[in-house]
């Protein structure tokens, strides 16, 4: 009989060592870059920047800064809603469009689609493994090319155009999705699918009905936080000329309009905490 | 019971069913949402029928995109080769290499940042009586101080990388500094938060029965607190590790040395054959990057 | 429910599971509408030798027949057809969580449905389906749970309306595989007194594997007694001394302590 073994005094255990591992490498990687951490220190123009900068973001602007704005241009105020909006509006159809590559192609990557569809036994099949291995493999092609890249790739190929942006979004955020959906399908036991096909169930039904549900409140728990995700990401798009929030906040940065940028700043943050409370108030919903 | 009766009762069960209005309503708002999204105008997807478009994709597609040493007459695939050979030589192995160092030097600020901002913004740590939780008192400056530590979480993580990196990129110009400083802040907001609610999890009665038996907040800490969530958050580390690779790569676009700059270098010169293979290597990057993250997660959770 | 009972016949099975003997040699005759326990220790093979008779496994030896036909030769509808015609209710966990009640019993037809017909009830279940549920949800005592999430029940709700699940099916034979494991005494007693008087009441041909010899000896006039995957006795429960009951565990016990 082998005996119980005696806890290490030392707190780390091997997690604490692989954080440690980490240090180091981030040391290592530090001295690799030849980072200084003199540069840290803002000089010139850049102390200047730094300085007035932040000294603007107790004061963020309600109307433009600028001293001449060109005549019929919108207010400040309703800008920055029209920017808003455009950011949500671009997001939504990017996780739209999003969804509805991800939905299938999580559940073709799943193991339990082939197991709930093709009769629990000879599951596996030669052509359900290269199917699966086949969708796997286009959603980690579609994840591992960041939103941005894939926008500057539709810029290049198509030009700059709406439907550029949000198949730019859309893309790694189905692969992403899809694989997060594959994984919850399959860590939802199969318990439940596996007595409904003992009753003769079998095939798509079986799936949507006996496996499906567990995962369901996951799933959409899931794609509601990347809905967040891809509202950042929509904003950020307008630093490639997109009319979503990144432009106006770029182009007011360019024009050392600081405190526009803070408002800009500010409205995203308030989004973003919105999105979290609403997303905090479904999930306790769904665990009760 | 006669069918009559049964009808009756049926519908009287299904009124009183229950449901969640925020559910309900916050199914229909996203449908809403959605649908107004699509037909709002604002994407334009008739570009997507512009034979314009298609004409300018299969030009990218048949020209632009293929090795330029390949168009030239009588070139093999050695040319080819020699082409992504020498690319790899003089800019993509040094920016792959800056890439994956600025990701990891992020990494370990934002995991230290983050468990400061963890353990003051954790509702069970910021109070009078930390760890111990016995009968509410006065609650002190302790739990405001908690709250000004979570809204900063807030600001930091729903700010991006890139907007980060592009305000910080004016005031430190071009090192490597505004790129890491973004990853690291953006991610020290979400490691805070998440790290604040693994302590919040950390079931109360364990600690309780270690103050039974007598001891004191430090050993309480060490003891307690400390093993349990240390797990937690190393895993959320190394997840977030994959993510960052991904970013810092795109950092780049901004004009910090990874391998974003010579993606926008390739563009800049029209050079999309260039610009692909940059793009590919970055996919590697994050793939391996992916694997890696999983294989140490997988490890750190049999081990601890 | 006019259909006829079914009846099993098992001749010299044996099953072998990842390289282990889990049965070995057991006949074992099941007439149409027999009433009996299949009783032993956990892991004596109740489990693998229930699902042996909705063909869920397959046995490695002899043959498993219903109604006389061999379950090993049905394979694509006709396979799902015999597997509908026996309601099973398993330990725990068989039913969808995140379902309502009403889904959960209307998802036993699942395999006669189709696709587009599932779709349709499971989501917009017609009046007539809705009653048919509800009359058998009160035949198990749970009627008012019609709607409820099936995750709200309790143990003992769950496993009633697994039984519904079961009986919707329009079986011709239940089969139990330690319905009441899960379950306090009380509960479990009030749960096997009501699946055996379903069975008689409707006529059915019901198997339940359970390890608590007294619920078994009240409740069930036949008794199968399942040791390391051979049947140690077989016959009316009057008729079994209570030594061989008493066996079947303490065999079992000595056996565990030796190793």
């Amino acid at each position: 009989m082998e005996a119980p073994r005696i806890p290490r005094p030392w707190p780390l255990g091997p997690r604490g060592v692989l954080l440690a591992g980490l240090v180091s490498a981030a040391v290592g990687a530090h001295l690799y870059l030849g980072l200084s951490w003199a540069d840290l220190v803002p000089r010139g123009t850049g102390a200047q920047v730094c300085g007035d900068f932040f000294a603007a973001a107790l004061r963020p602007a309600w109307t433009y800064e600028a001293d001449f704005v060109p005549p019929g241009s919108a207010p400040f105020l309703l800008r920055l809603g029209e920017a808003l909006l455009r950011t949500i509006v671009f997001a939504s159809v990017g996780m739209t469009l999003a969804l509805g590559m991800a939905v299938p192609l999580g559940f073709l990557a799943s193991d339990a689609w082939w197991e709930d569809t093709r009769g629990g036994e000879d599951s596996r099949t030669g052509r359900g493994r290269l199917v699966q291995g086949l969708v796997r493999a286009v959603m980690a092609g579609m994840r591992s090319i960041h939103e941005l890249l894939w926008a500057l790739l539709f810029l290049a190929a198509f030009g700059l155009n709406t439907f550029s942006a949000v198949a730019a979004l859309a893309l790694p955020f189905g692969g992403t999705l899809a694989k997060v959906f594959a994984e919850l399908i399959d860590e939802t036991g199969g318990e439940s699918s596996a007595a409904l096909r003992a009753a003769g169930g079998g095939g798509l039904a079986l799936f949507l009905f006996g496996r499906l549900p567990g995962a369901l409140a996951d799933m959409a728990s899931y794609a509601f936080y990347r809905f967040e995700c891809a509202i950042r990401s929509s904003a950020i798009l307008g630093f490639f000329g997109y009319p979503t929030l990144g432009y106006y906040l770029h182009r007011s940065f360019e024009n050392l309009h600081y405190r526009e940028v803070w408002t800009y700043l500010y409205a995203l943050a308030l989004l973003v905490l919105a999105l979290e409370a609403w997303s905090a108030a479904l999930r306790r919903r769904f665990v009760a | 019971m006669n069918p009559e009766q049964r009808r009756r009762e049926v519908q009287r069960l299904h009124r009183s069913r229950p449901r969640s209005a925020l559910l309900r309503w916050s199914g229909i708002a996203l449908g809403a949402l959605a649908l107004f999204s699509l037909v709002s105008g604002e994407v334009a997807f008739s570009e997507a029928r512009d034979p314009r478009r298609w004409s300018n994709l299969r030009r990218f597609l048949s020209e632009e995109a293929l090795p330029r040493a390949l168009a030239e007459p009588g070139a093999g695939w050695i040319d080819g080769w020699n082409w992504g050979a020498r690319l790899w030589r003089e800019r993509g192995a040094e920016a792959l290499g800056a890439t994956l160092s600025i990701s990891l030097v992020a990494m370990g600020m934002a995991a230290l940042l983050g468990s400061f901002l963890a353990l003051a913004s954790a509702r069970s740590l910021m109070r009078p009586d930390p760890l111990i939780q016995g009968e509410p008192q006065s609650a002190g400056w302790w739990p405001r101080v908690g709250r000004a530590v979570r809204w900063l979480c807030t600001l930091l993580r729903a700010i991006p990388e890139y907007v980060w990196a592009f305000l910080l990129l004016s005031m430190w110009g071009a090192t490597a500094w505004p790129a890491i400083v973004a990853l690291a802040l953006h991610n020290a907001g979400i490691l805070g938060r998440l790290g604040a609610e693994t302590i919040e999890d950390t079931p109360p009665r364990e600690l309780r029965a270690l103050r039974m038996l007598g001891a004191n907040r430090r050993g309480l800490a060490v003891f307690g607190l400390w093993p349990g969530a240390l797990t937690r958050y190393a895993l959320f580390v190394f997840y977030r590790f994959e993510t960052c690779v991904r970013e810092a790569t795109v950092l780049g676009l901004l004009g910090i040395s990874s391998l974003g700059y010579w993606v926008q270098d390739a563009r800049a010169r029209q050079h999309y054959d260039d610009m692909l293979l940059f793009i590919g290597l970055g996919a590697l990057l994050v793939l391996g990057a992916d694997v890696a993250s999983l294989l140490l997660r997988r490890w750190v959770r049999r081990a601890g | 429910m006019s259909r006829p009972p079914a009846g099993f016949q098992l001749e010299g099975v044996g099953l072998t599971l990842g390289g282990s003997a889990v049965l070995e040699g057991v006949e074992l005759s099941i007439a149409a509408g027999d009433v009996l326990a299949v009783i032993g220790p956990s892991g004596a093979g109740k489990t693998s030798l229930l699902r042996l008779l909705n063909r869920t496994v397959r046995p490695s030896l002899g043959t498993v027949s219903m109604d006389g036909r061999d379950l090993a030769s049905l394979d694509g509808p006709g396979l799902r057809r015999t597997r509908s015609e026996v309601g099973f209710v398993h330990q725990e966990h068989c039913l969808v969580p995140n379902l309502r009640v009403v889904q959960n019993v209307l998802a036993g037809r699942l395999g006669r449905f189709g696709l587009w017909g599932a779709l349709r009830r499971l989501v917009w279940p017609g009046s007539l389906e809705l009653e048919a549920v509800h009359a058998l949800l009160e035949r198990v005592g749970i009627a008012d749970k019609l709607f409820e999430r099936t995750s709200s029940l309790s143990g003992g709700e769950r496993q009633r309306v697994a039984l519904a699940r079961a009986l919707f099916q329009e079986p011709r034979a239940l089969v139990a595989d330690e319905p009441v494991a899960a379950l306090d005494p009380a509960r479990s007693r009030s749960i096997i007194e009501l699946l055996g008087r379903v069975a008689r009441e409707e006529g059915l041909t019901l198997v339940c594997g359970m390890h608590d010899l007294t619920l078994a000896r009240e409740y069930f006039p036949r008794c199968v007694g399942l040791r390391q995957g051979r049947v140690v006795f077989d016959g009316p429960t009057a008729q079994i001394a209570s030594a061989s009951f008493e066996d079947l565990y303490r065999l079992e016990e000595r056996e565990e302590s030796s190793d």
